[in-house]
């Protein structure tokens, strides 16, 4: 079989339409996923109580079921749940949003708790206000050593995005697949995209595992 | 909205077959793919760290490319793409199944490789000076080592597995979640459908996640006493736990 | 009769099951310097944390410049502000540079502003005797000159009292004495201190009381003449045995 690269370059506006709507869901994904992560963080870091209890079934049950069937699950269940009519985008991104959150939780949970118990000691000992505790000696640390896993998680999440395929969303995975399906083309349209979310993620990735490294250079 | 006295579950007994049989392609699904993918991990962490640049180049770079675009289009890609090339078609579960043991093997990789970097070189050192050969240091020496360190990683990784399945619907594989489709498509119950099937999904993943976290704390400790260098360690734990999608 | 700077009571502090620390009593007057020794675990650094409530106590009473420490987070907050502390491994924060955390307590506590706030900590960092590193990063310190900003840091909140955690424990050799020095200097002018500390020397020189502890106990408590000439505890010769005889 010949393989024709100019096909792909016939359909770029297609594309580029999917890839617009790839960007939208990981907007919304993110948007809405790291302030409930804040929230849900918030409520792990109690020791007990209800809050605690809450923050920690609802990261386990949004870490352990698969992503795909979430998205399912709100594409078809908002709806009647509700009573309004919601577009697979939103319900499909408020699912990445709802993971996202147990995830990110997590990832700021970690950081939190890797600020040294000296330093919580020191702030302590000079009798710092709880609001500058957190911002002016705690959050700078945490925020620090969270950036790498974070910079990590924004590259799984792109990855997630290309799930809402599976509920029909014309996103950048999708829309290469129903061109490669009409032309079949398969080969050249499916290349295209896994090179474009390669070169996306790659250099992403491998930065975050340079500053992971650094970091951990920084502290020893 | 909903009229919680008019749920109907009685399809699920009509439907017990075809989602049975869903359930049972998911687990499979999963089962093999993680048991494909261990030994192919490690074959590649050994070629990665202890190969030729022959071996080294091409292992990195097929790692690379597995962890950073997602299985749907990797899935998508061997199912429609690969046979214009081999010019041999595969079924859907053959597809769905070398997607995804190729997918996780990527992980599992960066996982050993972590592990065994993570051995301080003076336990080669002494294992030489006591007059060990290389292959006997490795497989007494390091890899005994290695297992306490790299177990919850991979616990994850088979979370991260069972997760992963639900996604080979779109290449039509059978399994839970897409037989939940067809089902759904006969009776149109979307809500009962989809509810029950999360939730056995979600069972089947709360007990994945109990084992995993009972061999995070069984082996936490030695985590602990040994300082991975540069925390290479938990990239791959967060990703592997993560969405690996 | 003036208010004690410190007054412990028939204090005990268990940590589970195990018992740290067994029916402490302890004064110390304003301007006394008090050393307190013993081998490790001997519930000497737990003792010092108890007087600013990094460690709570289960039985007994401790009142700190009038104030007694409670389960209530106020009486701690007041007590923090009075009470400055130095520990073994610095604890300055590592993403401010060194005026930042000079400066931080004092206008978040104080209410300072950031003008009288720095001229505060320029005058400490002084006393310090590291004026010059004030744009510094901790991590570009030296582990001497890192526990001197420490000690300078808790100078600027102008504390009443000064608890010392073996602030000299961490360091290399050759850094202990400017650190011993910048101590010896805040003994002069009149500060209340009380030091967890092995430097038996700067024990000698400032300790107007050396306490002994073992095992959760208070041994033997002496001005510095009578404890390291006659001690009247096997256990107390013993360890200075140990810490002298070579």
């Amino acid at each position: 079989m010949e393989f024709d690269p100019d096909i792909v370059i016939r359909n770029l506006p297609k594309l580029l339409d999917g890839a617009r709507i790839s960007v939208i869901a990981f907007a919304l994904a993110l948007g809405l996923g790291a302030p409930l992560a804040a929230l849900v963080c918030a409520g792990r870091m109690r020791r007990h109580g209800f809050l605690a209890a809450l923050a920690g079934g609802y990261v386990t049950v949004f870490r352990v079921i698969p992503e795909a069937v979430l998205i399912f699950w709100m594409f078809y269940c908002l709806p009647p749940l509700t009573g309004y009519t919601i577009d697979g985008l939103w319900s499909g991104s408020l699912a990445l949003a709802l993971v996202s959150a147990a995830y990110l939780a997590e990832i700021f949970r970690a950081g939190i708790q890797s600020v040294p118990s000296g330093q919580w000691e020191a702030a302590k000992a000079l009798a710092l206000p709880r609001r500058t505790l957190w911002l002016r000696v705690v959050i700078p640390q945490a925020a620090r050593l969270s950036t790498p896993p974070f910079i990590n998680f924004l590259t799984e999440l792109l990855k997630g995005t290309t799930l809402l395929a599976t509920i029909g969303v014309a996103d950048l995975a999708l829309q290469a697949y129903v061109l490669g399906a009409q032309t079949f083309r398969y080969m050249e349209f499916l290349t295209a995209i896994a090179l474009i979310y390669f070169v996306i993620i790659f250099p992403v990735a491998r930065f975050a595992e340079w500053m992971e490294h650094r970091l951990a250079a920084s502290t020893r | 909205m909903i009229d919680f006295a008019n749920l109907d579950f009685s399809w699920l007994i009509k439907f017990s077959v075809p989602l049975l049989w869903g359930l049972w392609t998911t687990i499979w699904l999963g089962v093999v793919g993680f048991a494909i993918a261990l030994p192919s991990g490690l074959a590649l962490a050994l070629g990665r760290l202890y190969g030729g640049w022959y071996l080294r180049l091409p292992i990195l770079a097929f790692v690379d490319v597995v962890r950073f675009t997602p299985l749907l289009v990797q899935a998508v890609w061997i199912h429609f793409a690969l046979p214009a090339l081999t010019g041999h078609s595969l079924t859907a579960n053959q597809s769905g199944l070398i997607a995804l043991s190729l997918h996780v093997s990527a992980y599992i990789c960066e996982i050993l490789r972590a592990g065994i970097v993570a051995i301080p070189k003076g336990q080669w050192e002494a294992a030489r000076a006591l007059g060990l050969r290389q292959r006997q240091t490795f497989a007494k020496v390091i890899l005994p080592q290695v297992w306490p360190l790299v177990m919850p990683p991979l616990a994850n990784v088979s979370v991260a597995t069972f997760k992963l399945t639900a996604i080979l619907g779109i290449i039509a594989v059978t399994d839970l979640t897409k037989a939940a489709s067809r089902a759904n498509t006969f009776i149109f119950r979307p809500l009962e459908v989809f509810t029950v099937v999360a939730l056995v999904y979600l069972a089947i993943g709360l007990v994945l996640a109990w084992i995993a976290w009972r061999i995070e704390r069984r082996y936490g400790a030695a985590r602990q006493g040994r300082v991975a260098p540069a925390g290479a360690l938990t990239v791959p734990v967060l990703v592997g736990g993560q969405r690996g999608i | 009769m003036t208010q004690p700077a410190v007054l412990i009571e028939n204090m005990n502090k268990w940590f589970g099951h195990f018992q740290a620390l067994h029916d402490i009593n302890l004064v110390i007057a304003p301007g006394e310097k008090v050393v307190i020794c013993g081998p490790s675990g001997s519930g000497k650094s737990t003792l010092i944390r108890c007087i600013n409530r990094l460690e709570e106590h289960q039985q007994g009473r401790v009142v700190v410049d009038g104030t007694e420490l409670t389960a209530d987070p106020k009486a701690a907050d007041r007590v923090r502000r009075e009470v400055g502390m130095v520990f073994q491994q610095f604890n300055l924060f590592p993403h401010l540079s060194v005026l930042e955390n000079c400066v931080l307590a004092p206008m978040s506590v104080r209410n300072l502003s950031r003008r009288d706030a720095e001229a505060r900590a320029i005058r400490y960092l002084e006393r310090v005797r590291i004026p010059e590193q004030s744009g510094k990063y901790p991590g570009q310190l030296s582990g001497g000159q890192q526990q001197r900003v420490a000690i300078a840091r808790s100078l600027c909140m102008e504390p009443k009292l000064m608890l010392f955690d073996e602030p000299t424990s961490a360091l290399d050799p050759e850094m202990i004495s400017e650190v011993l020095d910048v101590m010896t200097d805040l003994a002069a002018d009149g500060m209340t201190m009380v030091c967890v500390t092995h430097e038996m020397g700067f024990a000698r020189h400032v300790a107007d009381r050396i306490i002994f502890m073992d095992q959760g106990h208070i041994i033997e408590e002496a001005p510095p003449a009578t404890f390291f000439i006659a001690p009247r505890h096997d256990r107390t010769r013993a360890f200075l045995g140990q810490i002298m005889g070579h």
